[in-house]
């Protein structure tokens, strides 16, 4: 009976519908460049609301009139339109825009086309970072952004050194990062990289000027994903790997006891070497004490999804890295769920919300103690000496002063807990076409609590701690920004287009701080390592840091005829870190750009898609300084006097202020070149800039007339200036010819950071070594320049000492042995001084190149990408002990056979000598610098997509990874990379830190 | 830079190799570069096309082994000189001296100074100055070095102290006593009292013509005086060593200084580095108190007012009353202290009245091992057990002025007031130090001790005081060094 209702009802409801019929139209989007399925395409019926989007498959089914027109559109690729005729089945191949001119970029409190941009920003999207796996994603942009140096130190949450167009201030040298129109500070370890849509670098002034005093060291804006109408969409991306650290080569017990005897008799005295150690023990402390491998995760679900009214993205990650002592962890889970929701078709509204738990144990600074310990020590007392408190247990060195790295890993007890939540609601109104009013109030706030126990042993009298101590710190972050900004996009006279932007923001920064610590907790057992626990000398501290910001800001971009750009913009700060008078700073920039492929001349060249000439002046800001530095502060002060030698309890003068203090600037300069050439295969970068900075803050000594105390003795003064000049050009090429794909890019970028004016010319000098420094920073030079002796060879005999003299017979070195290292008389005085050292070498490269690869053929796909950095040099300042046995360190494998041993056997290592009475190596000098050049593969993936007949329809890619996989260096020390990294001043000095460890990895990315 | 060190190829050295190929293309084009634009600037062509003249300052020179010796010549070219070598192997010399590299030298003073090795063979040494010249011409000239030199004056190792008292007695004797050493050979030794016209020249000497030993007395007339000693020693090659001291004929004077001493044998007065005799403190005019540990019952000692001799005055107890003290050397006994211990001794020169009484200290001695805090205004930061120990310069087995790494000292068990430690020093080195307790950061913590003066100290001062001067080691061999907190005296002596 239903049936025939059924039948009888769809006969007789067409005589009710208008005449039109409706068909049930069926087929799937895929990309005409590589015939992949495309996901979210927007198909409409033309002239109506209805509509749907493709699914994971490309799929589409929409009910529609006949003879209608569907109207397929998506993001990046030519709409196309298709009539509906008798075939129900409409399969449709995309077009990529090739000019992708009409990429949206991210500028700063707004948005903008690509065309449109006069100022030097990059953009690498989310999809160039997924494959590598890090903790921080400026990691994954290593080698992708130009100009962008990210610089990785190794161990699990450490956060890598980040410079945009070198370095013109002291004073911090970290960009500013922004995360959906909010500014987070300089670290972004919070923020799991699967969330991120696009990364834009906004490298010259003419583009941060618009983040004002917060420029000077580039802006890195971060998108994170957001919902796309349609279906839902899920993604799960998976990978797990080890990852392992280079063992260097050192000595073992044998090959140390020759270094260590030869160094006493070489100086014809008696080794001063401990019996015990020949017993025959051989410890391998590397072995003992770092494992072969660590353990690193990282899993992300997200989906995104959404209608006209909702759209809504999210995702929950985990990512986990181990170091590879027993001890240093870093764990991080991370949420994300970002809606936006249309009211109507003047307001919206939205919300972004960030949840974050991180969990970590610090990792110890030990390579280099297990590097120095001796190898004749074995790691545990005997047996039967062992005591209760299993921390006695373990050996004290036999021959020098480094304390068990066993034991200290088994003691390590640092960890901590952080909570965050970053929320960013916004609402916006667009009262009239192309008026959008928005208003935006971000909060980050943190929590984290971290703990430290150090419990009672005694190993030796020089190694060992009488009483346990604990201490908890408890740090609050509270940080918000509310920001309204007025946006209005006109265009007049269809030539004139106007996208003019105003805001008004305000900013604080809340940091609180609680410091406990108590000693003599009774014991080291666990349930014991509480504060409350602990018995002497209970301490605690507290302070709350305070930092705002005011700010006014405007910005114009006009273009004529999409051939000829301006851009300016105006920004005021007001900051509570400077004292009344110099609170406001003023941050102009203006740019230009000429797009000469829209010029007629040029218009119908098939082979030019875009042609653009930009050039652009900006003054910004440097606000990183401490907020209390224009105060005089009294700090408590304690001092041990009186007939019982008392401590009393005091105050003094710790700081004195500078009423004067004002902005540090940096004005900067910089000319484009943006070229894309036989429709978009090729594109091709250059940009050249200067900036300079004014005004930088250091410290000025104080008169001594003035009567402050010694250690109040210098004052923050705007007195420096320093100067970073360089290029950067890009190339990238993208093609397919058949099933295979292909596409490359080469970076390549120079710059030359320069000290113009310090205080009293004054030459700063950093990285001590012996009493001295290795690099020098003098006004018109390079900075972190190694400064010192030019090692010219070793003394092969007596003649050649006796004949290492001045004009008139002067003795250079005259504790000089056949053995040692000569040194150059270089202005040839007849006295080896000071003033015989020069610049030995430099820390900044000459170039800074990356090389990102893709190859894809049918379902296999190729990632790759290297980079690397030329004509830099490292001072290796491990070499010191580690090929002299200096204090009774363990040395090299090759230290005993390098070392010189009679004339022709090295001209490079001398002898081993305890006394070292020519100072081999204690006297800065180039023996110690090395080419720091190095061409690293930080990634090498391979990729295989399952057929989806296989996967009933989902996307699986399988992919098995191998990252930092080998290095092309002639560097000797352990990772040219790592020993490249230090402050500013003092960059490029190896002394043995956590190096860069390589990865294996073996990921999973499904789409459902 | 580093050059690679060779061995297997591999992936880095590839590497190096390729840029060193790089580098020598890149030589190649420079070359070529050079060759097509002309090399102007080397551009060289003969004046008078004779080679260089050299005019030594003296064809022979004569020094000593381990002495400098300066090569003088004048030396002249019209095409320009390109470099001085002077050579002599057995002196390990080959030196060239560059004179390319700043504008063209004409003419050329050579000044050259060179120290033979102390332990040199031989008598004479040809050394060849060989001369080129921007011609590619060279000349040649030898300078004979002789080590037939004597440039080291005579040396008193033993002299009479700057000033002595000789007391007025029937039979006024001065002894003299000194030793005096010449390195090649000495000639004559005057002694010389002008005032009493006593002159006498010795002109033999033990030790191949090396070395006087004198020790004789001189009769003085009794009656009081002041008399000039003076000591002149030549050597052959005229060089000399005097030595002058005021000799004061006296009643007993009140001395401003006294010394105890431990020791029978007057050169151990005169071979330790400081401490012996030991310092006593005077009490009053004519009156002095010793305080002293008597290390063995039995133990022996005497008071002197001068450091280096037991002459001329000597206090001992006089063998013909036990119960006061003489001055008379050759008769006053040694007081013999009857058990171990500290002991007090006062006595009055003038009188002779002297007491010996023995006591024990009432400052604590120091609690070595006891715990020390690290830093005592951060409890926190831990102890190490208090040690002391020396902390300077030179000290064996010890670090350059650093309290982490001193030479510790040995607590006595028997009395814990006293420390000593043993070390090996060598000849010609200098040393100094203070005692100071042991520290693992580099800090100075007290306890401390200093010292009187910074020559030949005589005292310790306790946290307090000056920094040692550089006490000159002359004979090598094992030395012991012993300090007393009580006492605030400490003694550096060879043992062997």
């Amino acid at each position: 009976m239903t049936k025939r209702y059924l039948v009888l009802l769809l006969l007789i409801l067409p005589l009710f519908l208008p005449a039109q019929t409706r068909v049930t139209v069926r087929g799937k989007v895929t990309a005409s460049k590589d015939n992949e399925t495309l996901i979210g395409v927007t198909v409409k019926e033309k002239g109506t609301k209805n509509g749907t989007a493709t699914d994971i498959n490309g799929q589409y089914t929409l009910s529609v009139g006949n003879n209608s027109v569907l109207v397929f559109s998506y993001a990046g690729y030519v709409a196309k339109e298709v009539t509906v005729n008798e075939n129900h089945t409409i399969n449709v191949s995309l077009a990529e825009d090739q000019k992708m001119l009409d990429e949206v970029v991210v500028i700063g409190y707004g948005v903008a086309k690509r065309s449109d941009l006069t100022s030097s920003i990059s953009t690498v999207k989310g999809e160039d970072l997924k494959n590598t796996t890090a903790g921080n994603a400026m990691l994954s942009l290593q080698g992708k952004a130009n100009g962008v140096q990210v610089t990785a130190s190794g161990g699990p949450g450490a956060s890598p050194r980040v410079l945009i167009r070198g370095v013109t201030t002291i004073n911090g040298t970290d960009p500013l990062y922004v995360v959906d129109g909010s500014p987070v500070g300089t670290n972004i370890n919070f923020l799991n990289q699967d969330d991120i849509e696009s990364i834009e670098i906004l490298k010259d002034a003419s583009a941060s000027a618009i983040y004002g005093t917060r420029g000077a060291n580039g802006i890195i804006i971060i998108t994170t994903k957001k919902g796309t109408q349609g279906k839902n969409r899920f993604q799960l991306n998976s990978s797990v790997g080890l990852q392992t650290i280079t063992k260097p080569k050192l000595a073992d017990a044998a090959t140390y006891a020759l270094v260590f005897k030869e160094r006493y008799t070489n100086d014809e005295s008696t080794p001063l070497w401990n019996e015990k150690s020949d017993k025959g023990i051989n410890t391998d402390w590397w072995d003992q004490t770092v494992n072969d491998f660590g353990y690193t995760q990282t899993h992300n679900l997200s989906f995104q999804g959404g209608n006209d009214k909702l759209i809504y993205s999210g995702s929950l990650g985990y990512f986990q890295q181990q170091s590879q002592f027993d001890v240093g962890q870093w764990k991080r889970i991370t949420g994300r769920f970002n809606t936006e929701y249309t009211f109507s078709k003047t307001v919206k509204a939205g919300i972004n919300l960030a949840p974050k738990y991180e969990n970590w144990n610090d990792t110890p600074d030990l390579f280099s103690s297990v590097m120095r310990m001796d190898p004749t020590t074995p790691v545990f007392n005997a047996q039967e000496d062992w005591v209760a408190n299993p921390f006695n247990n373990y050996a004290r060195s036999y021959n020098n002063q480094t304390w068990n790295p066993v034991a200290s890993v088994a003691r390590e007890n640092r960890h901590s807990n952080e909570y965050g939540m970053l929320m960013i609601p916004f609402i916006s109104i667009e009262p009239v076409k192309g008026l959008v009013a928005r208003t935006q109030y971000s909060v980050n706030a943190r929590f984290r609590l971290s703990d430290e126990f150090s419990p009672v042993f005694y190993i030796d009298n020089l190694e060992k701690n009488d009483r346990t101590k604990i201490q908890r710190t408890a740090r609050n972050w509270v940080d918000w920004n509310w920001i309204n900004t007025l946006n209005y996009n006109t265009t007049i006279a269809t030539m004139h287009h106007f996208n003019m932007m105003g805001a008004f923001t305000m900013e604080k920064e809340g940091d609180y701080q609680l410091f406990g610590s108590r000693d003599g907790v009774p014991s080291n057992h666990p349930d014991l390592q509480y504060l409350n626990a602990g018995t002497l000398t209970p301490q605690s501290s507290g302070t709350n840091i305070y930092r705002t910001l005011i700010s006014y800001l405007g910005r114009i971009m006009y273009n004529y005829d999409n051939r000829y750009y301006l851009t300016g913009t105006y920004r005021i700060d007001g900051s509570s870190r400077f004292p009344s008078g110099n609170k406001y700073a003023k941050s102009p920039s203006v740019s230009v750009a000429w797009r000469a492929s829209e010029e007629a001349f040029l218009k119908d060249v098939e082979a030019i898609s875009n042609l653009k000439i930009r050039a652009g002046w900006g003054r910004v800001g440097n606000q990183n300084i401490d907020p209390d530095l224009y105060l005089n502060l009294i700090g408590a002060s304690d001092y041990v006097f009186g007939p019982g030698g008392e401590r009393q309890i005091g105050t003094s003068i710790s700081q004195v202020g500078n009423t004067q203090l004002g902005w540090e600037t940096v004005e900067d300069y910089n000319m484009g070149l943006d070229v894309s050439l036989l429709k978009g295969k090729l594109d091709i970068t250059a940009d050249f800039f200067s900036k300079k900075s004014k005004g930088m803050l250091m410290p000025k000594p104080n008169l001594s007339i003035l009567g402050y105390p010694m250690w109040a003795g210098e004052m923050m003064t705007n007195i420096g200036t320093m100067q970073a000049r360089g290029w950067e050009l890009s190339f990238r090429w993208k093609d397919k010819t058949g099933d295979f794909g292909y596409e490359a890019g080469i970076n390549l970028s120079n710059v030359k950071n320069k000290a113009l004016k310090f205080v009293d010319n004054t030459p700063l000098l950093r990285g001590g070594f012996f009493n001295d420094f290795i690099t020098r920073n003098e006004e018109g030079g390079e900075i972190s320049r190694f400064y010192g002796y030019v090692a010219d060879g070793i003394f092969q005999n007596q003649t050649e000492i006796n004949s290492h003299t001045g004009e008139h017979g002067e003795i250079l070195q005259q504790y000089a042995v056949p053995g040692d290292i000569r040194f150059k008389d270089l202005n040839r005085d007849g006295v080896l001084n000071e003033k015989d050292k020069t610049y030995i070498g430099k820390a900044f490269p000459d170039l800074t190149a990356g090389l990102n690869i893709r190859l894809s053929y049918k379902n296999v796909d190729l990632v790759s990408n290297f980079y690397g950095t030329f004509g830099n040099d490292i001072y290796n300042s491990a070499m010191a002990g580690f090929y002299s046995g200096a204090d009774g360190q363990n040395v090299y494998a090759d230290a005993y056979d390098k070392a010189w041993r009679g004339e022709g056997t090295s001209n490079f290592y001398p002898r081993l000598s305890d006394k070292d009475s020519n100072l081999n190596f204690k006297r800065v000098s180039s023996f110690f610098v090395e080419d720091g050049s190095y061409f690293r593969c930080n990634l090498l993936q391979l990729g295989y997509t399952l057929p989806k007949k296989i996967t009933k329809g989902m996307g699986v890619r399988l992919s098995a990874s191998g990252q930092n996989l080998f290095t092309i260096t002639g560097y000797s020390g352990m990772d040219p990379e790592r020993a490249g990294l230090g402050g500013v001043l003092e960059a490029g000095i190896d002394n043995i830190a956590y190096p860069n460890p390589r990865t294996f990895l073996f990921g999973v990315n499904v789409n459902f | 830079m580093r050059m690679p060190e060779a061995g297997p190829p591999t992936f880095v050295t590839v590497y190096n190799q390729n840029l060193n190929y790089m580098k020598r293309y890149f030589t190649l084009l420079l070359l070529a570069a050079c060759l097509l634009c002309g090399c102007k600037k080397d551009e060289f062509k003969d004046v008078d096309g004779l080679p260089p003249s050299i005019e030594a300052a003296s064809d022979r020179i004569s020094t000593e082994p381990g002495r400098e010796f300066v090569i003088r010549a004048r030396i002249e070219d019209k095409d320009g000189i390109k470099s001085v070598n002077l050579k002599n192997t057995e002196f390990d010399l080959n030196k060239t001296i560059d004179l390319t590299l700043d504008s063209t030298v004409y003419a050329y003073d050579l000044s050259y100074r060179f120290t033979t090795k102390k332990d040199l063979k031989g008598d004479n040494f040809p050394l060849e100055i060989t001369v080129l010249d921007r011609g590619g011409r060279s000349t040649k000239s030898t300078v004979m070095i002789t080590m037939d030199g004597d440039f080291t004056n005579p040396v008193f190792a033993i002299a009479p102290d700057k000033a002595v008292t000789v007391l007025l007695k029937s039979t006024t004797r001065l002894n003299v006593k000194f030793t005096v050493n010449d390195d090649k050979a000495l000639k004559q030794v005057r002694i010389e009292i002008p005032e009493i016209n006593y002159t006498k020249d010795v002109t033999e000497f033990t030790n191949s013509g090396k070395m006087l030993q004198f020790n004789e007395a001189i009769n003085l007339p009794a009656a009081l005086a002041t008399y000039t000693l003076s000591l002149v020693a030549t050597d052959k090659a005229g060089l000399e060593a005097k030595s002058s001291s005021i000799i004061t004929v006296s009643e007993m004077p009140d001395f401003p200084k006294m010394y105890l001493t431990d020791v029978a044998d007057a050169a151990k007065l005169n071979s330790d580095i400081f401490g012996v005799p030991m310092l006593i403190s005077r009490s009053g005019a004519f009156t002095y108190k010793a305080r002293y540990y008597s290390a063995a019952a039995g133990t022996q000692i005497r008071f002197i007012p001068q450091k280096t001799d037991f002459s001329p005055i000597c206090f001992g107890v006089d063998p013909l009353n036990n119960n006061l003290l003489t001055d008379d050397p050759e008769v006053s006994l040694p007081i013999s202290l009857p058990a171990k211990g500290y002991y007090e001794i006062n006595f009055n020169v003038k009188t002779g009245v002297y007491s010996v009484t023995p006591y024990t200290p009432s400052d604590a001695p120091l609690a070595i091992g006891s715990p020390m805090l690290l830093d005592p205004t951060r409890p926190g930061e831990g102890s190490i057990p208090l040690q002391i120990g020396l902390v300077g310069s030179g000290v064996p087995n010890a670090g350059n002025w650093n309290t982490a790494s001193p030479l510790l000292l040995t607590q006595n068990p028997e009395n814990k007031y006293q420390f000593s430690v043993e070390m090996t020093l060598q000849a010609g080195a200098t040393i100094g130090f203070i005692i100071q307790a042991q520290h693992s950061w580099g800090w100075w913590p007290e306890p401390f001790w200093r010292w009187d003066r910074s020559d030949d100290p005589e005292a310790n001062v306790s946290n307090d005081g000056e920094n040692p001067g550089d006490w000159k080691v002359t004979t090598s061999g094992r030395y012991i060094f012993k300090f007393d907190t009580h006492l605030k005296r400490s003694q550096l002596y060879p043992i062997n």
